[in-house]
């Protein structure tokens, strides 16, 4: 528990790595979904949620868990107003993961994804919810979540699927008929990600084969020339064939686009638990078991313009170190307006606490799309608090990103056999 | 070129190809004749929506394909973010893989293409 602030610190790097990575995205002049060869092109950018244990220590007072579309490995960020009102680095940081994705994800077909989506979507988060000043209690959470239902998920539409290999089939043909020109393969060559325009990288041998004559070798001059000719008509065959792959290329990011945009609101079903620690101060001292908190919660769709989210979160919680713990029960709704980059939405939230007291919440805010990998969540609204009975208003503001990178770079060729 | 040694007195031989982290796509399977820019077969077409179809026999006895060289073009479209992908050629005799062919790594592509190949060579008695 020592290690709070070093925990905390290191999630704020991670997620400032999220954010160099996308910095450089954001001076691209225009949409930069429409720039061509941007890394980000073919990634379904729809929203990243928030994570059951995000939810625990954040001081948000809405309990809607939003079932949205599976990501591998996503953090959040909240809460960057510091005690004396100037921006901070935020005090609530939380990572969530899909480890058997991430753990099988390498050689795992999309059958059996398809067989086992329950377990491939199942995430685990971690959340820490740094006090304010010397001394102050930290929180650290933990959290499950399932999605035995989501039809945001692109691995499991058949149509989605068979509209993308369609492509992929067409690519491979244009990929064979320019290999069959050349030829086999030969001992020199390498297994590798080849270009089909040119697969045996005929170019770069006759280039090679050009350079390796002196141009004021008067002798070659005419294997020169010849060799210069050949090279020519390779290059504009080339380059018509990879107009060929441009058109094909583009056809897959009008299905991703039009996937994005239909799919966005489409619905979901999600359970989630999450458990809390509290200590006394920043340092770790005096850990303490603080909350025990579950979610179900729905998502369904709205024609193609709007999303209702309804559920139910049940929460064990102490208010302090030194207080009992108690039992509240939430229902809340959500009705979100717009689309998948952005949206806004309107929230209301009814609690019953076991001391009987009644609290009540209704939000609203915005839902926006910064950068690939980046979004924003504010909402402003008011809040009955169940304790003394008075209204007072609350706002929340926080960031999401996906990891920009998760995999190096792996070596190509035979992989040893274990055997 | 790698090469991967089977039993020519074994059973036929076996491509088993697959797309990694869930990935939709599609691939070309060919066979080469020993030394020749002519085919072993006719090229097998496929894809994987069913990964049970993905294992096909190479022609004739396993004898036969010594010295022919397998490849197959796979061509993939990355679902996640970041865009990982794998594809792998496995060469299979009698249940057991006698090699793997496989390359993994990230794209900034709608769709990439990995061309794997082995020569085939039969193991000295």
């Amino acid at each position: 528990m020592r290690h709070v602030q070093n925990s905390c610190r290191a999630l704020a790097i991670a997620l400032g790595l999220g954010g160099a990575a996308s910095s450089s995205i954001a001076q691209a002049p225009t949409d930069p979904s429409q720039q061509p060869g941007n890394a980000y092109q073919f990634s379904l950018q729809l929203a990243i949620p928030s994570s059951p244990a995000f939810k625990l220590v954040d001081v948000d007072a809405s309990t809607i868990l939003r079932p949205t579309s599976f990501h591998q490995l996503t953090t959040a960020a909240s809460n960057f107003i510091s005690e004396n009102g100037g921006f901070s680095l935020p005090k609530e940081l939380g990572v969530e993961v899909a480890p058997f994705f991430l753990a099988r994800g390498r050689t795992l077909t999309l059958d059996e994804y398809r067989r086992n989506q329950l377990l491939y979507r199942f995430r685990v988060s971690a959340a820490v919810k740094q006090g304010e000043g010397a001394g102050a209690p930290t929180n650290l959470a933990l959290g499950l979540r399932f999605s035995p239902k989501d039809a945001t998920d692109p691995r499991t539409s058949p149509t989605l699927i068979r509209q993308l290999t369609d492509v992929t089939t067409a690519v491979n043909r244009i990929c064979v008929r320019e290999r069959d020109a050349v030829g086999p393969p030969t001992r020199f060559d390498s297994p590798g990600v080849v270009s089909c325009a040119d697969p045996r990288g005929r170019e770069r041998g006759l280039d090679s084969a050009l350079k390796s004559i002196p141009v004021d070798d008067t002798n070659r001059a005419a294997e020169r020339q010849a060799l210069l000719t050949t090279l020519e008509a390779f290059r504009a065959h080339k380059s018509q064939v990879e107009r060929e792959i441009s058109q094909l290329d583009s056809q897959v990011a009008t299905i991703k686009k039009t996937w994005e945009t239909e799919r966005w609101n489409k619905s979901g079903l999600d359970f989630a638990i999450a458990a809390s620690g509290q200590t006394a101060d920043s340092l770790g001292h005096d850990p303490r078991f603080a909350a025990l908190a579950a979610w179900l919660f729905a998502a369904a769709p709205v024609r193609n313009w709007g999303q209702v989210v309804f559920g139910f979160n049940a929460q064990r919680t102490r208010d302090s170190v030194s207080a009992p713990m108690l039992w509240t029960g939430n229902v809340a709704a959500a009705f979100y307006v717009g689309g998948n980059r952005y949206k806004g939405f309107i929230e209301a939230q009814g609690s019953l606490k076991e001391s009987a007291k009644g609290g009540a919440l209704a939000n609203a805010g915005a839902e926006v799309f910064i950068l690939p990998g980046l979004w924003a969540n504010g909402a402003a609204g008011w809040e009955l608090d169940p304790d003394d009975k008075k209204g007072r208003l609350v706002t929340r503001f926080s960031l999401r990103t996906k990891f920009p990178q998760l995999t190096p770079s792996a070596p190509r060729g035979q992989v040893p056999l274990t055997q | 070129m790698d090469t991967i040694r089977f039993d020519s007195e074994g059973g036929p031989l076996f491509a088993d190809i697959r797309s990694g982290f869930a990935n939709p796509g599609s691939y070309a399977l060919t066979l080469w004749k020993r030394n020749s820019n002519s085919k072993a077969m006719k090229d097998i077409e496929g894809n994987f929506i069913n990964a049970e179809d993905d294992r096909h026999q190479l022609a004739g006895a396993a004898a036969d394909n010594d010295g022919r060289i397998v490849e197959c073009f796979v061509t993939i479209t990355p679902l996640g973010d970041p865009k990982q992908f794998f594809a792998s050629m496995r060469i299979i005799q009698d249940d057991a893989v006698l090699g793997d062919i496989s390359v993994a790594d990230e794209t900034t592509s709608h769709t990439v293409t990995v061309d794997l190949f082995a020569l085939l060579e039969a193991r000295a008695e």
